[in-house]
């Protein structure tokens, strides 16, 4: 089981919170109007099937996905639920399309927002650790719920059961607010390595 | 690289990798066959490569642009998102997608010239990458793809989408309309399939159908449909049907179980849908239409009869006053013969009087008689030709001395109606015998001719004589109306009388146009067709 | 350092706070600093003390950096109010403008909040 005290869970909270702020900045200006972004809980679950997500097995869900490589390593996720996907992407292009699944152009605009939101919290975490990271280009999938992570391409993650830090995020557009997940899927080792991190960052700053 | 070196020992290659001239050249021509752009940074965000494409679509050759950074190349576009990836991308090794959607035209270049209608500028979908080198530390690449004709498409997608949408809004939205229409249509509207199934599409419908409705009613509509060979068929009782099949009129009665027998009229179309055969079945209700009907028949049957019982009343009076007038004209005009200037100057005026009222109430009995026949000796009608009936009229007059030569004037052909011939005779001989009455013996004249409408000939008979004031023009067609004294003009009052008969029997109807002194012109427009009633009672 | 001053770090992370707390001690270091963490809190707290400087969060769970700088302000004309956010929206930082606060992005580092407190310092 992940253990982290009260502070390292908070700090891991404020680093991802900062990073999250500096997207909702970037995308504010990209679409040229308001877009608040928060992190309302972050959790950390030993298995997908325990997380709020799995709670809709066939619901099908849009995500935006980077793999990281670096002290710790593993691959971030940006999930929506299909609907909500583009519902975040329509009010962001302030287009009204009646049609239920995503164009190409949609996915790639979906695709850039997962990519600027996971590039910020990757880049707040390792810019206050001071460690390098690594990312891949952004990958887009559709699937079932419950077939979100199967053969995903996450190294380091083979053989071992991965851990989950999960972020529930909410944008709060000008007409609705839309909920969706970040998905930090590490394995055990990588999240001990971001904790011992944590740690001496703390520690340093801290004296 | 050594192994690389060693299989290729001999011979040597003429074009050697390993030289950095070469393989720079070879990269930079290889960067330069993309259908790419190809942006390479330096560490410090100045410009290291710019391939052939980005030459050409930007506009701006390779030693323009070399060690500036891009905001200096391209200083009147704000590049937000590209700046701030390509600094993340170098600061902190992060990659970036940039789509056209979120950012359009994020670089200033040309669209390709079949897009510069629609386009400003290529839409572009970018990638940043950062590319880390052993030497010279993290270089960021830019990689950019035309997607303006993906962008065109996704624009033609949406709309397309856009207006089906609004196609489907519109068709549901009619729909309901008629929907709406359907159930508040008075007319119950079933609809009936060949397989035999009928189902109440309206309010009104499922009322005669439904469960307090006419449980005779569905058997009923079955029996009316056209071959409907699925069911056996039972006919429905006899009372059920008001109306003979195959006049094209269905009526029926239905009998609700609510108790009320409502008379309904039938009305059958059709149509084909999903390759089937259905029937629109309308059934009115018309228990208003036949009290009126009954009411109108009856009207009509008490009319007949005081109309028959007047007629006989004036046969029967003119036939039975004739005999003792006879005897009272007889006996006064052999007085007149025998004894005139035997007696006194007085006793022959009296004697004169007498004679000419005998002679007169013969004569108004008389038309009273031909007056009554019109209705009860009809002959059945048959064509005639006018030309030939206004023959025989000018014949009569000449033969009675009672008009000048060639006082009666035909214009133009007249017709063929269909008629009586005798009374037509006696109609246009009493119009022409009335004109020239009423114009000056010497030079009256009376003018024949006819028009034609769609539906009616018009027959005119106009004279150039003393006309009538239009106050008359309604009352002159009534029995006895006279608008002179009898000693200014001959007749019984009861001619113009007879002409109306005739008309109103030919189906037709007669009219005046007349100024005082100018005239009168008389018009008989007899129809083409002749109305049933009119036939009817001709046979 | 001249004199004592005393700052109020407003912030629902607490590692924001210690963060803070620690770059300013060790550049000011017999600043008195006191902590809350929410806005409700730090109504509370400055009913009993007025602060020289106060640091606040934007983003927090009920009423908002925005919100409890105006009330602050409200009762502290005199004081250095500023608003530490990541989120540097135009909106939220021209509303922050409006209201006399000042304005750190996040993530605060050392250098960041010395070099504000330094150039305040100097300018009173």
């Amino acid at each position: 089981m992940i253990e982290l005290t009260e502070l390292e869970h908070d700090t891991i909270s404020e680093l991802i919170n900062i990073g999250v702020g500096r997207a909702a900045s970037s995308l504010s200006e990209m679409v040229e109007q308001p877009v608040e972004l928060t992190v309302p809980a972050i959790s950390f679950v030993e298995r997908f099937s325990d997380s709020e997500l799995a709670n809709a097995p066939t619901e099908v869900v849009s995500a935006v996905s980077q793999s990281f490589h670096g002290p710790f390593t593993g691959e971030a996720m940006l999930v929506f639920p299909e609907v909500r996907s583009l519902e975040l992407v329509r009010s962001l292009l302030k287009v009204d399309v009646p049609l239920d699944t995503l164009t190409d152009l949609e996915q790639e605009a979906l695709m850039e927002v997962g990519n600027i939101i996971l590039n910020a919290c990757l880049g707040s975490i390792s810019n206050v650790l001071g460690e390098p990271i690594n990312c891949s280009m952004p990958t887009f999938r559709k699937r079932e719920t419950r077939a979100l992570l199967d053969d995903d391409e996450t190294e380091g993650s083979e053989g071992t059961n991965p851990v989950l830090m999960i972020l529930h995020v909410q944008f709060m557009l000008r007409q609705n607010d839309i909920d969706g997940y970040v998905l930090f899927v590490m394995d055990l080792e990588s999240i001990q390595m971001l904790r011992e991190l944590v740690r001496r960052f703390l520690a340093n700053s801290l004296e | 690289m050594t192994k690389l070196q060693s299989e290729k020992k001999s011979p040597s290659p003429s074009f050697d990798l390993n030289r950095d001239s070469d393989a720079a050249d070879l990269f930079a021509a290889l960067l330069d066959t993309a259908d790419t752009g190809l942006i390479a940074l330096a560490p410090d965000g100045t410009i290291c490569h710019w391939n052939q494409w980005m030459q050409s679509r930007s506009g701006k050759d390779a030693d323009q642009v070399m060690g500036k950074a891009l905001q200096d190349v391209f200083p009147d576009t704000k590049l937000g998102r590209v700046s701030l990836a390509i600094e993340d991308c170098l600061k902190f090794g992060m990659p970036a997608v940039i789509s056209p959607s979120l950012n359009q035209g994020a670089l200033p270049l040309r669209p390709l010239p079949q897009f510069a209608a629609s386009f400003d500028r290529m839409e572009q979908s970018i990638r940043v990458h950062p590319i880390k080198t052993k030497r010279n530390g993290t270089l960021c690449s830019l990689i950019i793809r035309d997607v303006t004709l993906a962008v065109q498409r996704d624009r033609l997608l949406r709309q397309q989408a856009a207006e089906l949408a609004d196609l489907v809004t519109q068709t549901k939205r009619s729909e309901g309309r008629t929907r709406a229409i359907l159930q508040n249509t008075v007319d119950a509207i079933l609809v009936a399939s060949d397989d035999g199934s009928i189902e109440p599409l309206n309010a009104r419908a499922q009322e005669l159908c439904g469960p307090t409705g006419d449980p005779e009613l569905r058997n009923i509509i079955r029996f009316l449909l056209p071959d409907s060979e699925h069911t056996p068929l039972t006919p429905p009782p006899p009372n059920r049907l008001l109306t003979d099949l195959g006049t094209g009129v269905i009526e029926v009665l239905a009998s609700t179980l609510s108790g009320r027998n409502v008379p309904l009229e039938v009305a059958i179309s059709h149509f084909s849908a999903d390759q089937r055969y259905h029937y629109i079945i309308t059934l009115r209700d018309i228990s208003q239409r036949k009290r009126h009907e009954k009411e109108i028949q009856r009207t009509m049957q008490e009319l007949e009869r005081s109309n028959a019982e007047l007629e006989q009343f004036a046969y029967a009076a003119s036939h039975d006053l004739q005999e003792p007038l006879r005897m009272v004209s007889s006996y006064t005009q052999l007085l007149a013969r025998r004894y005139e200037g035997q007696l006194d100057d007085t006793a022959d005026e009296f004697i004169h009087y007498a004679v000419d009222g005998t002679q007169r109430m013969q004569r108004m009995i008389d038309d009273l008689l031909t007056l009554s026949r019109v209705g009860r000796h009809g002959k059945p009608f048959n064509p005639v030709p006018l030309d030939s009936l206004f023959d025989a009229i000018v014949t009569n007059f000449k033969r009675a001395g009672s008009a000048p030569e060639g006082n009666i004037i035909r214009e133009g052909i007249l017709p063929t109606v269909m008629g009586d011939a005798s009374q037509l005779l006696l109609l246009f001989q009493n119009l022409v015998s009335n004109g020239l009455k009423y114009s000056d013996p010497t030079d009256g004249q009376v003018r024949i001719f006819a028009s034609e409408t769609p539906d009616s000939y018009r027959i005119f008979v106009a004279d150039n004589g003393i006309g009538i004031d239009p106050q008359y023009h309604e009352t002159i067609f009534e029995v006895f109306k006279r608008l002179h004294g009898y000693g200014d003009y001959a007749g019984t009052g009861i001619g113009l009388a007879i002409c109306k008969k005739i008309v109103d029997r030919h189906g037709g109807s007669i009219d005046v146009t007349s100024e005082p002194g100018e005239g009168s012109t008389f018009c008989v427009e007899l129809p083409k067709e002749l109305p049933i009633v009119a036939a009817g009672e001709s046979m | 350092m001249p004199n004592t001053k005393s700052v109020l770090l407003v912030d629902d992370s607490k590692f924001a706070r210690l963060l803070v707390k620690a770059f300013i001690s060790s550049n000011f270091a017999d600043w008195q600093i006191d902590e809350a963490e929410d806005a409700n809190k730090a109504l509370e707290m400055v009913e009993a003390k007025t602060y020289d400087y106060m640091l606040v969060d934007f983003n927090m769970p009920g009423m908002d950096g925005l919100e409890l700088g105006e009330k602050l302000r409200g009762r502290f004309p005199e004081a250095v109010i500023a608003l530490l956010t990541a989120n540097i929206q135009q909106e939220i930082q021209n509303k922050a403008e409006r209201l006399g606060l000042d304005f750190i992005p996040k993530p605060p580092t050392e250098d960041k909040i010395r070099d504000y407190i330094a150039s305040r310092e100097a300018t009173r």
